[in-house]
């Protein structure tokens, strides 16, 4: 396989409402990733299109709909979906494009307009879940990640504020993100700790916001990035894995993602690693709710299982820590466009390994990180390691 | 460069700018009725539940006893061998108590909901229920539970045959 | 090899009802905003120019979707524009008859890369490609900012 780049980012502003339709958003972050990489849309041989349930944005065959947006147009073409995992899994796809060789370059889009669902996106939510089994119980979606933070929280016997510390600490690092959504420089461990409880342990503050917006990356061949002179603003991908654990959710012990755990052996295998802990400098792993940062430390093995919390409380995790963990501000800070969330992930994974991240860079060096998201019903990792 | 970009793309909206006619918009209420098929494995389930039994499907390759039960084992990718009842009571494994609704609305009054177990399946093999007869307080992970049945001619064939699961008491572990 | 049973009874099947329930507002986006509001406000219909590559885009876009430059010029569509495709519906949304077929047709503007599929305001034998057509606004003070401003093109 083919070494691959990640050459260019752009993102939207991340927020509840944005006027911009999603061709609009697709277009601004595309434009943006383009200018980044100093292309033009004829350099670039295939378009990868991620994005969530077409019931946010209430338009079927959102790929389609996207697509001029996108800069697809009478190119190869395609859209993936893999639930929240799809903001990384669709770098992932774009990276199969350029490493076998069928492509030079491949530009990933991924966008999402939630607020278009009235009165809230988790209104359709509801339809995710089993017609037959789940959905007579009018079941809320906060209710399953109620369910998999309790059960891990008693399995370890992890106390609430060591999950709560990891909103404080998200929502500050978001502080230094121009498309934050979500940043409070002055947010404390009691704001969350005392903040409405939705689902017992749920509590406001432990969820990360519905968000508008979109993000782009540019993907090049090794050749691409010599000839253009681009060595200087590459970051390259060295390992990609993901996976996906059984549908029937109510058979599974939900205090360990495995999953997730699958998804990252798989990335290591090919990125080389073997002490994840010794070899990776830091981590974006998916937040939509705190406690799935620890979750998603302890599969990626950045943490012994239910000791992530421990690591938050003695600020292992903060950005000046020995393990800075979404420096970018994470969802919980930034926001929550399900596929969108590409530009905190894989973006904040290039934007800091190439010296880019500007208020948000991690002051030591870094050389290695990995990020990775999830999706589905509890069920799907997807896991991509950079390297600069 | 991110530090370098001047201007980063969006125009927000607040939250009355699309009721108030700030912006043009346009509404939309989809109108989709379905009937979901049961399948072979749940028209079997649904039926035992309106007897007041729970049923599920043996896979003779990994001994497994699947609940809810299907007609093939995904582990071993074959199909399933044997129908076999299992019993109405079960463990919670994990649990919420619930201050929203379906349509994340407010309620005082919170839900307990969480999955159980049941005895007779495979270990960590159930579903997701309510609970029922037993306080905020007193719920935990590990109580042993048992179905709180509707009355025979109530019953309809559905996952809401059962009201809820409450405590049996006497025989925690 | 297969399922090892197969109920053969159709009347011990099962199934579950429900509706699909969802509410939807959309924004009409930055390029949707100009051209509705010219077309409710001054009744204008309202294309966008591209200045790199001089394509003209109906309904507007924000950006060329040949250049992917974004595009600020804006300018006013031709009065009249041309069937481009037209057909005749005799069926409701819903799978119902109509009492009357309607006849609905792509009007296209020369020189724009796009066009309207709207109502077409003839009778169904009058419907075919070729037929120079103008838009037939709803009166001022009705219009609410959507295609259904326009009640349609006429001859
Ligand atoms: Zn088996
Ligand atoms: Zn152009």
């Amino acid at each position: 396989m083919r070494k691959v780049a990640v050459v260019g980012a752009g993102m939207t502003l991340f927020r509840r409402r944005l006027q911009e339709t999603g061709k609009e958003l697709s277009f601004e972050a595309t434009r943006m990733a383009l200018d980044q990489a100093k292309m033009e849309i004829g350099d670039v041989d295939a378009v990868v299109h991620g994005t969530a349930p077409d019931a946010f944005d209430g338009v079927h065959m959102k790929g389609e709909y996207l697509l001029d947006g996108s800069g697809g147009t009478r190119k190869p073409y395609m859209r993936v979906f893999t639930g929240g995992g799809t903001g990384v899994f669709s770098a992932i796809a774009g990276y199969w494009h350029v490493a076998s060789g069928l492509a030079d370059v491949a530009l990933v889009v991924n966008e999402e307009k939630m607020s278009s669902c009235q009165p809230h996106p988790q209104s359709v939510f509801a339809h995710i879940w089993d017609p037959i089994l789940d959905r007579p119980l009018k079941p809320n979606l906060v209710w399953i990640f109620a369910m998999e933070m309790n059960r891990y929280m008693t399995v370890h016997n992890i106390p609430y504020e060591d999950i709560a510390r990891v909103a404080v600490k998200n929502k500050r690092n978001a502080v230094g993100h121009p498309c934050a959504q979500l940043a409070d420089p002055k947010i404390t461990l009691e704001d969350v700790m005392n903040s409405e409880i939705m689902a017992w342990p749920v509590r406001r503050l432990d969820i990360s916001p519905p968000s508008d917006g979109a993000a782009a990356v540019v993907l090049a061949s090794e050749e691409v990035v010599k000839k253009r002179k681009l060595r200087d603003q590459a970051a390259w991908i060295k390992g990609v894995g993901w996976c996906i654990d059984s549908t029937m959710w109510t058979d599974r012990d939900l205090y360990f993602p495995e999953y997730v755990a699958r998804a990252a052996k798989m990335a290591y295998r090919q990125a080389k690693i073997d002490r994840p802990k010794q070899q990776i400098d830091f981590a974006e792993p998916y937040d939509p709710f705190d406690y799935k940062e620890l979750h998603h430390l302890e599969g990626l093995g950045l943490a012994d299982r239910g000791k992530a919390g421990l690591m938050t409380r003695e600020g292992v995790t903060e950005r000046d820590g020995k393990l800075p963990v979404c420096p970018s501000g994470g969802l919980l800070g930034v926001g929550n466009p399900i596929a969108a969330t590409l530009g905190i992930k894989i973006g904040e994974l290039y934007w800091q390994l190439t010296g880019q991240a500007g208020k948000r860079q991690i002051p030591n060096e870094v050389h290695t990180g990995v990020c990775q998201a999830w999706g589905d019903l509890m069920q799907y990792g997807s896991v991509v390691v950079m390297g600069a | 460069m991110t530090a370098n970009i001047a201007r980063w793309p969006g125009a927000e909206l607040g939250s009355k700018d699309l009721e108030n006619g700030k912006v043009t918009t346009q509404r939309y209420r989809p109108d989709a009725k379905f009937a979901w098929s049961a399948g072979e494995a749940m028209s079997r389930f649904l039926a035992e539940l309106q007897q007041g039994r729970l049923i599920a499907r043996e896979c003779k390759n990994c001994g497994r006893i699947l609940f809810p039960p299907r007609m093939f084992c995904e582990e071993c990718f074959r199909p399933t061998d044997e129908w076999v009842y299992v019993k109405d009571t079960g463990t919670i494994e994990t649990y919420s108590i619930s201050y929203l609704d379906t349509d994340a609305r407010r309620i005082t009054e919170p839900i307990l909901v969480g999955v159980v177990s049941v005895d007779g399946a495979s270990p960590k093999m159930g579903i997701m229920h309510y609970f029922g007869e037993m306080a905020t307080g007193e719920i935990r992970i590990g109580m042993k539970v048992q179905a709180k049945w509707r009355p025979a001619e109530s019953r309809v064939g559905s996952v809401l045959d059962i009201e809820y699961f409450r405590p049996l008491h006497g025989v925690d572990r | 090899m297969t399922f090892t049973e197969r109920t053969t009874d159709a009347r011990s099947f099962r199934h579950w009802p429900g509706n699909v329930e969802a509410d939807y507002i959309y924004t009409s986006g930055i390029a949707g905003e100009r051209f509705f509001r010219e077309l409710r406000d001054h009744g204008r219909l309202m294309g966008t120019r591209c200045s790199e590559c001089g394509t003209q885009w109906v309904p507007p876009k924000l950006f060329c979707e040949e250049c992917f430059k974004e595009v600020h010029d804006w300018v006013e569509l031709p009065r009249e524009g041309t069937v481009g495709a037209a057909c005749i519906v005799g069926v409701a949304l819903d799978g119902s008859r109509l009492s009357a077929p309607e006849a609905w047709g792509l009007v296209r503007f020369a020189g724009f890369r796009g066009g309207f599929v709207h109502r077409l305001l003839v009778t169904p034998d009058r419907a075919r490609a070729g037929l120079r057509v103008r838009a037939v606004l709803k009166p001022e003070g009705t219009r609410t900012g959507a295609i259904t401003d326009i009640r349609g093109f006429s001859p």
